[in-house]
């Protein structure tokens, strides 16, 4: 028993045991001072930056106080860095190779970061994908789709193609394209349309609606009627101006044509056989 | 009003049913411009306790109103002239001793519109027309719209083309004559040459147009007095 004692005591005060509980401890210091480092920093700067750059400060304050304590706790227990920052040279190749893409993920971030081509909260669309903007972080951008599913975008995909965003500005245009019969007036058209844009409260009086003729395609007059709504009402107002404007077309006698097909027989000279029924019989 | 009852009124085409029920109050709404088959569905409004108290207030609008003159109007350089010009009103539906609000309605509602320099910047009002009378008692008595003096003096060296004018209606007051007129306090634009801004002047206490007017209600937002605007559209154009 004595001896299990004397060995546990020399243990404990062997330096080696000492370098370890000093190490431990400066770890477990640093998490805790870079939780609450950065929370406390997140909390200053919240009210001077939006939500995303607030974010951002929490990360690198967190990681920053985190590995600079770390170091000093793998210090204490005789790691020497010099060495380590020698063989960084040679690593570095190799995981510059070995994460190519991570890489170019992480430079894109800091572009997209830099640019502010939208914010967390914003909503995007890049392909057929159109979202809401949950974060952009240093490699992805995370998006929440309307039909509630969770995307993510390579920062990379996303400084390469087309992004659009739906929410940048306070109102959005929303072209309508419409066909009419060719025995209709165009004038008499614009002014149903015209009426019924200024019947509807969420179609903004002012930017003007527009009327745009598009030309005569196989069947119909191809118009464009544009109408402009705040970005809360839009689609209120796309879903309302259909209807109203069928309504409206119905009750004018305005006809909005279906394709239409001529057939002829062999040669344009032959009738086709017609066969009269006669309704008394 | 005791609890269990109903209210009902029509108020410019529009029937407004308050109802009292034990702990919440109801609200419907049916408006002229309403289908003759949709229900007037009430909204409900729960409180700890109701009281016997309802108040209908007019209110001015919330948010500025555009008005265009149904007529071009040009003010000559160095003329000064007074328009009257009509802005509508909200109905305020408020209930018990603090007046907690309800509901705002629009017997009518207005089309909305954008104010601005561009498609980017500017900010969402509500569309009015207006015959912009050169006198007061030209303008039709109603109920439903507040009227509002506004003085105009054009000390630029060109003529000044009234095409859209911005009534700050969150930022004024709305008086009632015994009447029952609704007014608001008479505006001063003075537009000074060369550019386009406008210095606004709110002219402060009850209209010179209706006497024995009576405050009915303070501005939604206070208002330096004075203060440089762009209250003349001329934006995309």
């Amino acid at each position: 028993m004595n001896d299990l004692l004397d060995t546990l005591q020399t243990l404990a005060t062997s330096p080696h045991a000492v370098a370890i509980i000093r190490a431990c401890a400066m770890a477990g210091f640093g998490l805790l001072l870079a939780r609450l480092g950065s929370k406390a920093l997140e909390r200053i700067f919240v009210t001077h930056l939006d939500t995303h750059r607030a974010m951002l400060v929490r990360r690198g304050a967190y990681f920053t106080i985190l590995a600079l304590f770390l170091v000093s706790a793998l210090h204490q227990l005789g790691f020497n860095f010099s060495v380590l920052l020698g063989a960084a040279g040679i690593v570095s190749v190799a995981i510059g190779f070995a994460s190519q893409t991570s890489a170019s993920n992480l430079i894109s971030g800091l572009f997209l970061i830099g640019e502010q081509p939208f914010r967390v909260g914003d909503v995007i669309k890049i392909g057929d994908t159109t979202g809401e903007v949950l974060s952009i972080d240093l490699l992805s951008v995370k998006l929440r789709t309307f039909d509630n599913l969770f995307v993510r975008l390579p920062n990379e995909q996303l400084i390469k193609s087309q992004v659009t965003t739906l929410t940048r500005f306070p109102i959005r245009r929303y072209d309508l394209q419409i066909g009419v019969a060719y025995k209709e007036d165009l004038a008499r058209v614009s002014d149903v349309l015209m009426e019924v844009a200024d019947r509807n409260p969420a179609c903004l009086e002012e930017p003007k609606p527009l009327f745009i003729f598009q030309g005569f395609s196989d069947s119909a007059l191809g118009i464009q009627f544009s109408v402009w709504a705040t970005r809360a009402n839009y689609l209120l107002l796309r879903n309302t101006m259909s209807e109203q404007i069928k309504a409206a077309f119905d009750e004018a006698g305005i006809e909005i044509p279906f394709p239409h097909r001529s057939l002829y027989a062999g040669s344009a000279t032959e009738p086709f056989p017609v066969r009269i029924i006669d309704s008394s019989d | 009003m005791p609890p269990g009852d109903t209210l009902s009124t029509e108020i410019n085409g529009m029937r407004v049913t308050i109802s009292r029920r034990p702990g919440e109050w109801q609200v419907a709404t049916v408006r002229a411009t309403d289908q003759a088959d949709d229900a007037a569905e009430p909204r409900r409004y729960v409180f700890e306790h109701t009281d016997e108290r309802v108040y209908l207030l007019p209110r001015l609008a919330d948010r500025p109103v555009i008005m265009r003159p149904l007529n071009p109007l040009t003010v000559a350089p160095g003329a000064q002239t007074e328009i009257y010009v009509s802005s509508p009103v909200l109905v305020q539906v408020a209930v018990g001793p603090e007046r907690t609000v309800l509901e705002e309605l629009f017997s009518v509602q207005p089309s909305d519109t954008w104010f601005g320099e561009s498609t980017i910047a500017g900010e969402l009002c509500y569309a009015s027309r207006t015959r912009a009378r050169l006198r007061p008692d030209e303008l039709p008595p109603t109920n439903d719209r507040a009227m509002t003096a506004v003085r105009i003096s054009n000390r630029g060296s060109d003529p000044l083309h009234i095409e859209r004018l911005a009534l700050r209606a969150p930022n004024l007051d709305l008086f009632a004559t015994a009447a029952g007129t609704l007014w608001t306090e008479d505006i001063a634009l003075d537009r000074a040459g060369g550019d386009r801004l406008t210095r606004l002047t709110r002219i402060e206490g009850p209209p010179r147009h209706a006497h024995g007017a009576e405050l009915l209600g303070t501005a939604r937002v206070p208002m330096a007095r004075n203060f440089v605007v762009r209250a003349f559209g001329e934006m995309f154009t």
